[in-house]
């Protein structure tokens, strides 16, 4: 497959998601980027321990494709985020209660919904986002329960990966890596990168 | 005079983000909230708001939101309407605006793009007034 044209618009979605988490914590952030590339979902793999608990949010996008994505985010990753978008000190957040959870749901609603508006915008193919889902547990499982959910409901799929560090300059206390990737069903993709030619 | 303001978002985070928005502004607002689109219409047609900070994506189904506004601008067309969403592909803000929202804020959003289409709304409405 000629996935040139699909592989530039991935790394321009992930460009934009860097400028959203920085305007989302309202600081200075600075967002490395790692490895944002498409391959098979047999492939995939977590970048940080998949036995550690933590957060899911997943983004299921329907219209001319079907898609989902997938923001992973470790425990200390997802108290570190609560603790910077509901404003409370550095270090705060032990247990996610309530508002916490809808933070971090909006936070990957927005992230999820960054990279699909440059995707809709770049591909010029009708995406139609749902309602994301929050789920909590060891992150190993999330993202095998979520591919294999995922899997059963098309056949064949193809996966764009990509691992975001995020940190904030001028605060040590304020330092994460997050796991994201999003999943298209294989056939579609490939007409949308044949139409793209 | 006290603006009627209605909040209509699924997550109560997003609805947090903005009431503190609107409290900041020197205008006094009452506001008022809904957590889905059926709750939105009916708050809508109970409370009459002045305006309405409507999301897209709604736990109901996709693009609830462009119902609701349909539904809004069908029963009150006076009814300003700005849409705050992380849906920003250009087909939505197009469909959005033809069907009468008075602008389109993309999340994330600066405090500053929010307080300026608030201020451009009550601006309009004072010259309506006059």
């Amino acid at each position: 497959m000629q996935n040139n044209k699909i592989q530039q618009i991935h790394e321009q979605a992930c460009v934009a998601i860097s400028s959203a988490l920085g305007k989302l914590t309202g600081k200075h952030a600075v967002v490395d980027i790692v490895k944002p590339h498409i391959k098979n979902v047999r492939e995939l793999h977590l970048t940080f321990n998949s036995d550690d608990n933590g957060t899911a949010v997943c983004l299921p996008v329907s219209g001319e494709v079907k898609g989902m994505a997938l923001l992973l985010l470790s425990a200390q990753t997802g108290f570190t985020l609560a603790d910077l978008l509901i404003k409370k000190e550095p270090g705060t957040t032990r247990e996610l209660d309530e508002l916490d959870k809808s933070a971090l749901q909006e936070l990957g609603n927005i992230i999820c919904g960054t990279y699909f508006t440059t995707f809709a915008n770049q591909s010029f193919v009708k995406v139609i986002e749902h309602a994301p889902e929050i789920k909590f547990g060891r992150l190993g499982t999330l993202l095998e329960e979520t591919v294999a959910n995922f899997t059963r409901k098309t056949g064949r799929e193809l996966a764009l990966e990509v691992q975001f560090n995020f940190s904030i300059m001028a605060d040590k206390n304020y330092c994460f890596e997050s796991y994201f990737v999003v999943l298209f069903e294989t056939l579609q993709l490939q007409a949308i990168s044949d139409s793209l030619k | 005079m006290t603006t009627k303001v209605l909040i209509a978002d699924d997550s109560q985070f997003a609805r947090n983000v903005l009431k503190d928005i609107l409290l900041k502004c020197q205008n006094r607002f009452q506001i008022i909230e809904a957590n889905s689109a059926a709750k939105t219409i009916e708050m809508f047609k109970k409370e009459k708001p002045d305006f309405v900070l409507l999301d897209i994506v709604m736990p109901e189904s996709e693009e609830e939101g462009v119902t609701v506004l349909e539904k809004i601008m069908q029963s009150r067309p006076e009814t300003s309407v700005i849409m705050v969403t992380a849906v920003g592909n250009d087909a939505m803000i197009k469909k959005c605006m033809e069907l009468g929202a008075k602008d389109y804020i993309t999340k994330p959003f600066e405090e500053k793009r929010v307080i300026s289409a608030i201020d451009k709304y009550l601006d309009e409405r004072a010259t309506n007034a006059e």
